[in-house]
C-alpha cells in the first residue's frame, strides 16, 4: 500500500506519519497495525466481528432441517410394505392409507408408481443430504445466501491450500497453485459428483420425510416433558379435590361456611378434572409418537445439525397468536416467532444478511465517494463546484426517507435496498477525501509526478488517492454500523424484504407480539454487532490519528 | 459575513433544484407495474377488461396522473405519429407474424409500445376502427376505449374533496362512462357493430378541433339579436365562445347555447360542460368559476389530437413528465392522497406540528445536555467518572432507537400487560386535549412526547457530547488557555469563559449534519409511539402504495433540511467571525 516508494522523489513532507522514528523498513501499515493492536478494545470488537462473521459462513453447519447423515432401513420398508413378495411395492398394495406418501416417495421418478427393488434400495441408501442441499437454489432462494453458502463450501479447500501452499512454499509456485486447483475440484465433485439421481429425487421430496422426522425428534422430548408435568399437576389437583370433599362433608358447618366449601369442591373439582383431561390427551399423544417411532419406517439414523431448522421452516405446533407459546425451550433454545420458525436459526441467518447490507451498502458509496471526492480534490475550480453542488444536494436527502421512497417505488428488494443506502451515503466520503485531497495535492510528490508528465488519472488514482484515502477507512467502519441500523430500521418499519430473515424484521414481530424473547434476541443482536463496528471503527481513528501516536 | 451569507442564500436556488430535479429522477424512473404490460389482450375472444386500465392499481394509476408518468421524460415527438406504425403495433398485439420463438417477444413489445404512445394514437386507431374489420378492428377498438378514458386525480369519494376537485372528477366519470358506452361486446352482429363505430365518430369528431371553424362572431351575434339562438348549431360554436368569453351582453346566453348545441352533439362533452354556463343574474363569484371552466373545456377540445404548429410546440415541450412535474411544484400542487382523500400539502402541513415539535425538541435537548456534558468530561478526562461516563456515552450511541423505543414501550407504556404504566400510548396528546386550558395541553403534550424524545435524544447526544468533549480537549491544551491559567484566572472562568467558546464550535457546525439524522430517527420513533407526524404518514403511504404522499414527503423533508443546514451555517458563520475571511 505504500506508494511512496514508487514516487520519484523519496522525499517525505514531515508532517506525513510515513517517517517517524519508527525502522525505516516498516510500512505505514505495520505501523498502523501496531497501533491498532493496542487497543484492547478494538481489537476485542474486531474478535467479536470475525466471529460473527464465521457464524454468518458457517450457520448451514449450526441450523439447518437437512440432516448431515441419513440412514434408512430400506429391507424393513419392504418387508412391511411388500404384500405379495414380488419385491417392488405399489401404492395399491399399500392398505394403510398414512403411509401412501412413503411409498411416494420411494417412487419418485418411476413409471407407473411402483417403486422396485432397486428403487426402495436407492432410497433408503445412507446418504448425505446436507452437502447436496448447500446448493439447492429451492432451499436457498436468496443470493446472499448463496454467496455464504459458496464460501462455507470454500472454507475447506481454502484452508487446504493455505496449509498446501505453507507447507510446499518451497516448490515452485506453479506446483502449489495446481494442487490447489486439485483441491478445488476434488471437492466440487464430491460435492456434487457422487449420485446425481439421489440428489434429484431428495430435493424434491425430501421436506415431507424431514418434516416427520423433525417432528418425532422434537415432539417425543416435549411430549414426555408434558405428560411428566400433567400428571404431577393432576395428583396434586385430585388431592385439593379430596380434601375439598372432605371439607364439605364436614357436620357442624353453618350456611356460609358450607356455601364456601361447596364453592370451593366445585371449583378444585373442574381443576382436577381440566388437569385430567389434558393428562389423558398428552399420553394419547405421546403413545402415538412413539408408536410412529416404533415403524419400521421411520427406523433410521438421522444425525442433524444442533439446530434442526432452517429458518423459514415453520413448526406447526407452534404456529400461534399467544404470546405464552414463543418463550424457550429445549428444541427452540430463543423460542419462535409467531409462525413458528426458530428464532436462534433466524438470528444466524439475520447475520449474514445484515454483514452483507453493511458491506456492499458502504462499498458502494465509498467507490462512489471516492472518486467524485478526488475528481473535486484534484482538479478544484468548476469540476469543485459542481460536484460540491451535487454533494449539497444528496445531503439534503436524509437516508431513511430517501430509500422509503426508493422501497416504495421500485419495490422491496434487499439489492434495491444496499444499492439505495449506497446512493444517499456516499456524499460525506466524498468531502472527506476532497479535503484529504486538499492538503496531499501541493505536497511536492505530485509536482513532482506532475512535472514528469504522468497522465492525471494516473496521479489521481495511483499516486495521490492511496496517500488521501485512509480516513475514509474510518469512516466505512462507521459505515457498516449504520447501514446495519437503517438496514433494520427499515425492516422494522415493515419495508424490508420480506423475503430474506431480518433482524430489524424479528424486533417488528417482537414489538407486535410484546414477546420478551423476541425482542431482546435481535435487539441485542444489533446491539452487539454495532458496538463491535463502532469499537473498531474507534481504534481505526486512534490508530490512523498521528497525533495520539508514540 | 454578510457576504457569505448572502453567496449561501444564492447558493440554495440552485440546490433547491437539484433536490427536486432528484425527486424527479426518481419518480420518473418508476417502472410499470408488471400488470400494466397487459393490454385487452382478449378482445377477440372474451370481453375486454371492464374497467378499462383496470389491472394497474387504482394509486399508482393516480400517481402516474399526477406526475405525468404514461408520457415521455424531457421531449414528447409522439405528436404524429405514424399512423401505419400505430397499425403495424395494434397488429401484432393482436397477432405478431414471424417465426414462433420470436412472437411472444414481439407481442409484448407491441403492447409496450401502444401504451407508451397514450391518447397520441388516438387519430389513427379512429381510423383503423372505421376502417378496417374482424378482430383486427376489435383490438383498435379496445386500444382505443382504453386509452381515450381518464383517470380521476383522487377516488371519488363522498367526502373532503374540494369542489373544484368534486366537479373534475364527475365529469371524467361522465366522460369515462360515455366512453364506455362505446364498447361493443365480440359477439354482437354487423349492425350494432356499425352504429357503435358511427358512435366512435361522432365522439372523436366532437372532441376533435371540429368546433373550430365556422360562423363568424358577428353572424352569431346577429342571430342572438334576434333570439334565433335555436337555429344555431355546432359551426357556431367558436364564435359563441369567443362571445361568452367577452364578458359582452350576449355572453351569459352565449354560453347557455354552447352548453345546449354540445349537449346533443357528443355525449362525451355533454357532461363536460355541464356548469359552464350562467345567467346575468348569476352572482360574480359563480360567473367566474363558469368562466373558468369555460375556457378549461374549450382549450381540451380546442385541438385535441389534431396539433397546429403551436399544438406540437406545447406537446414537443409540455405534455411531458419533465414539464409536468415543474408544473405542479410552481403551483405547490403535490397531487391527492389516494387514501386520505386530500391534497398533500394540506396533508403534511396539518403533521408538520407534531413532527416539527418531536425534531426540534429533541435537537434543543440533545444540544442542552451534551455541551455541558462535553465540558464535563474534558475537564475530568482519564478520571474514573469520567471513564465511566464514556463508556455509557458509547453504549447509548450504539444502542439502536427502534431497540430501545420497543422495549420502553413493552416495560414502560399503559395497557402493556407487566409494565409500570408510566407514559401513555395514544399519540401527541390526550383524545380530549381540546377541553383542557392552554397550559394544561402544554403540559399533556409534553406528558405524552417526553418517551419519543428520550428515544430520538440519546443517540445524537452521545454523538454531540463525545464531540463537544474532543473539541474542548483540543482548546483546553493550547496555549491562550495555558496563559489564561499563568495570569491566574480562576479554573471556572478559564473553562467556561475562554476555552468553551471556541470549543464548541465544531459542535454547532454539526448542527447540519444532525438534522437529517434527527429526521430519519423521527420517522421510526414516530412509527413506535403512534404520533401522527409526517413520518408515520410516509411509513403508512409506503405500506398503503400512496405514492403521491411518498414523494410529497419526500420533498418537504429534504426542502425542511435544506433550510435547517442553511440555518445552522449562517449560525456558524455569526459564531465564528473567521469564516468570513474565507
Amino acid at each position: 500500500m505504500s506508494t511512496h516508494e514508487h514516487d520519484p522523489e523519496p522525499v517525505l513532507p514531515e508532517n506525513e506519519p510515513k517517517v517517524s522514528s519508527v525502522a525505516a523498513d516498516k510500512t505505514y501499515w505495520d505501523i498502523v497495525t501496531r497501533q491498532f493492536k493496542k487497543q484492547r478494545t478494538a481489537v476485542f470488537g474486531l474478535w467479536v466481528i470475525l466471529t460473527l462473521f464465521l457464524l454468518a459462513v458457517c450457520a448451514p453447519l449450526l441450523a439447518t432441517s437437512s440432516p448431515f447423515y441419513l440412514n434408512k432401513d430400506g429391507d424393513a420398508f419392504l418387508d412391511k410394505f411388500d404384500g405379495n413378495g414380488d419385491g417392488s411395492v405399489s401404492k395399491s398394495e399399500c392398505k394403510d392409507p398414512k403411509l401412501l406418501d412413503e411409498v411416494d416417495l420411494a417412487a419418485t421418478g418411476t413409471r407407473d408408481g411402483v417403486a422396485s427393488r432397486e428403487d426402495i434400495a436407492a432410497w433408503g441408501a445412507p446418504s448425505s443430504p446436507w452437502l447436496k442441499d448447500l446448493f439447492d437454489r429451492n432451499i436457498w432462494p436468496s443470493g446472499v445466501d448463496v454467496f455464504f453458502n459458496l464460501l462455507l463450501a470454500g472454507l475447506i479447500p481454502f484452508g487446504l491450500a493455505i496449509f498446501l501452499v505453507r507447507r510446499f512454499a518451497r516448490h515452485e509456485l506453479k506446483t502449489t497453485l495446481l494442487l490447489c486447483l486439485a483441491v478445488l475440484v476434488g471437492t466440487f465433485v464430491c460435492m456434487v459428483g457422487p449420485d446425481p439421481v439421489d440428489f434429484l429425487r431428495y430435493s424434491s421430496t425430501k421436506r415431507d420425510y424431514i418434516g416427520r422426522v423433525l417432528f418425532i425428534r422434537h415432539e417425543l422430548p416435549r411430549a414426555r416433558e408434558k405428560m411428566a408435568k400433567y400428571k404431577r399437576v393432576r395428583t396434586s389437583a385430585g388431592k385439593d379435590y379430596e380434601q375439598a370433599q372432605r371439607d364439605a362433608a364436614k357436620d357442624g358447618l353453618d350456611a356460609q361456611a358450607k356455601e364456601d366449601a361447596e364453592a370451593v369442591l366445585l371449583a378444585t373439582q373442574d381443576e382436577f378434572q381440566r388437569a385430567d383431561r389434558q393428562h389423558t390427551e398428552w399420553k394419547t399423544k405421546l403413545k402415538a409418537i412413539e408408536k410412529l417411532q416404533e415403524d419400521p419406517v421411520y427406523d433410521f439414523t438421522v444425525v442433524m445439525p444442533p439446530i434442526g431448522f432452517h429458518h423459514d421452516d415453520q413448526d406447526t405446533e407452534r404456529v400461534t397468536e399467544k404470546r405464552s407459546i414463543n418463550g424457550w425451550g429445549l428444541s427452540h433454545l430463543l423460542g419462535t416467532d409467531t409462525l413458528g420458525r426458530d428464532v436462534l436459526a433466524r438470528i444466524l441467518y439475520g447475520a449474514r444478511v445484515s454483514l452483507t447490507i453493511g458491506v456492499i451498502a458502504v462499498a458502494i458509496y465509498c467507490t462512489i465517494g471516492a472518486i467524485l471526492g478526488s475528481l473535486m480534490g484534484y482538479f478544484g475550480g468548476w469540476v469543485d463546484m459542481l460536484l460540491m453542488r451535487l454533494v449539497e444536494i444528496m445531503m439534503c436527502f436524509p437516508r431513511l426517507p430517501f430509500i422509503l421512497i426508493i422501497v416504495a417505488i421500485f419495490g422491496k428488494s434487499i439489492f434495491l435496498i444496499m444499492v439505495a443506502i449506497g446512493l444517499v451515503g456516499w456524499a460525506g466520503v466524498a468531502r472527506l477525501i476532497r479535503g484529504q485531497f486538499f492538503t496531499e495535492r501541493s505536497l511536492d510528490y505530485v509536482v513532482a509526478a506532475k512535472s514528469l508528465g504522468l497522465p492525471e488519472s494516473r496521479i489521481v488514482f495511483k499516486h495521490v488517492l492511496p496517500n488521501a484515502i485512509h480516513p475514509m477507512f474510518v469512516t466505512a467502519t462507521f459505515g457498516v454500523a449504520a447501514a446495519i441500523l437503517v438496514e433494520s430500521g427499515l425492516a422494522f418499519l415493515g419495508l424490508g424484504d420480506p423475503n430474506v430473515p431480518s433482524w430489524g424484521q424479528m424486533l417488528l414481530k417482537g414489538r407486535e407480539t410484546m414477546s420478551m424473547w423476541l425482542i431482546l434476541s435481535p435487539g441485542i443482536a444489533i446491539f452487539i454487532t454495532v458496538t463491535a463496528l463502532n469499537l473498531v471503527g474507534e481504534g481505526l481513528r486512534d490508530a490512523l490519528d498521528p497525533k495520539l501516536r508514540q | 459575513m454578510t457576504t457569505y451569507i448572502a453567496k449561501r442564500l444564492l447558493l440554495m436556488i440552485p440546490t433547491l433544484f437539484g433536490v427536486s430535479l432528484v425527486v424527479w429522477a426518481v419518480t420518473s424512473g418508476a417502472p410499470d407495474a408488471p400488470e400494466s404490460g397487459k393490454g385487452p389482450a382478449t378482445a377477440e375472444q372474451g370481453k375486454t377488461k371492464s374497467d378499462g386500465a383496470g389491472t394497474l392499481s387504482r394509486a399508482k394509476r393516480v400517481f402516474r396522473a399526477q406526475y405525468g408518468l404514461d408520457k415521455p421524460a424531457i421531449l414528447n415527438f409522439y405528436y404524429d405519429l405514424d399512423r401505419a406504425k400505430v397499425e403495424k403495433a395494434v397488429q401484432n398485439s393482436l397477432e405478431p407474424g414471424g417465426p414462433e420463438s420470436e412472437r411472444i417477444s414481439r407481442q409484448l413489445d407491441a403492447r409496450e409500445a401502444l401504451i407508451k404512445w397514450g391518447y397520441y394514437k388516438i387519430p389513427a386507431l379512429v381510423d383503423m376502427v372505421s376502417n378496417s374489420d374482424g378482430p383486427l378492428r376489435g383490438q383498435a377498438k379496445a386500444w382505443l376505449l382504453k386509452s381515450a378514458e381518464r383517470v380521476t386525480r383522487i377516488d371519488l369519494s363522498e367526502s373532503s374533496i374540494d369542489d373544484e376537485q368534486d366537479i373534475e372528477n364527475r365529469v371524467i366519470t361522465a366522460e369515462n362512462r360515455a366512453i364506455k358506452a362505446l364498447d361493443w361486446a365480440p359477439d354482437s352482429s354487423e349492425d350494432e357493430i356499425e352504429t357503435h363505430v358511427a358512435g366512435i365518430l361522432r365522439w372523436y369528431e366532437g372532441a376533435q378541433s371540429s368546433y373550430a371553424a365556422g360562423l363568424s362572431e358577428e353572424a352569431v351575434e346577429q342571430r342572438l339579436k334576434a333570439d334565433e339562438s335555436a337555429a344555431l348549431d355546432r359551426t357556431a360554436v367558436a364564435a359563441l365562445v369567443s362571445l361568452a368569453r367577452s364578458d359582452g351582453r350576449w355572453s351569459a346566453v352565449a354560453s347557455r347555447t354552447i352548453r345546449r348545441i354540445v349537449a346533443a352533439e357528443s355525449p362525451i362533452d355533454e357532461a363536460a360542460v355541464d356548469g359552464i354556463s350562467w345567467s346575468d343574474d348569476t352572482s360574480a363569484n359563480k360567473r367566474q368559476a363558469a368562466r373558468t371552466r369555460l375556457d378549461d373545456w374549450w382549450d381540451g377540445v380546442q385541438g385535441r389530437w389534431d396539433y397546429s404548429g403551436w399544438g406540437r410546440m406545447r406537446v414537443l415541450l409540455l405534455e411531458t413528465r419533465f414539464a409536468k412535474y415543474w408544473g405542479n411544484l410552481l403551483q405547490f400542487d403535490l397531487g391527492y392522497s389516494s387514501k386520505h382523500k386530500e391534497k398533500v400539502l394540506t396533508l403534511i402541513l396539518t403533521k408538520l406540528r407534531y413532527s416539527l415539535t418531536l425534531a426540534l425538541g429533541s435537537l434543543i435537548l440533545a444540544y442542552l445536555i451534551a455541551v455541558p456534558l462535553g465540558l464535563f468530561s474534558a475537564k475530568t478526562h482519564g478520571q474514573p467518572v469520567e471513564r465511566g461516563l464514556s463508556v455509557l456515552v458509547f453504549v447509548l450511541y450504539s444502542l439502536p432507537s427502534f431497540f430501545v423505543a420497543t422495549l420502553v414501550v413493552k416495560f414502560l407504556s399503559e395497557g402493556q400487560p407487566g409494565s409500570w404504566e408510566w407514559i401513555p400510548t395514544d399519540g401527541f396528546e390526550s383524545q380530549d386535549a381540546w377541553k383542557l386550558t392552554t397550559w394544561g395541553r402544554v403540559k399533556d403534550t409534553l406528558w405524552h412526547v417526553a418517551a419519543p424524545m428520550f428515544c430520538m435524544t440519546y443517540g445524537s447526544l452521545a454523538a454531540l457530547s463525545r464531540y463537544a468533549k474532543t473539541g474542548l480537549m483540543n482548546v483546553i491544551r493550547s496555549d491562550y488557555v495555558r496563559t489564561a491559567r499563568a495570569k491566574g484566572l480562576s479554573e471556572f472562568w478559564v473553562t467556561y469563559k475562554h476555552a468553551a467558546r471556541p470549543g464548541i464550535i465544531p459542535v454547532i457546525t454539526l448542527l447540519g449534519g444532525t438534522l437529517p439524522i434527527v429526521v430519519s430517527g423521527s420517522i421510526i420513533v414516530e412509527f413506535i409511539f403512534r404520533i401522527p407526524g409526517f413520518g408515520l404518514l410516509m411509513v403508512e403511504a409506503a405500506k398503503d402504495n400512496d405514492y403521491n404522499v411518498i414523494v410529497g414527503v419526500t420533498l418537504v423533508t429534504a426542502v425542511l433540511v435544506m433550510i435547517g443546514i442553511l440555518l445552522s451555517d449562517i449560525l456558524y458563520a455569526v459564531a465564528d467571525p473567521r469564516i468570513s475571511l474565507k
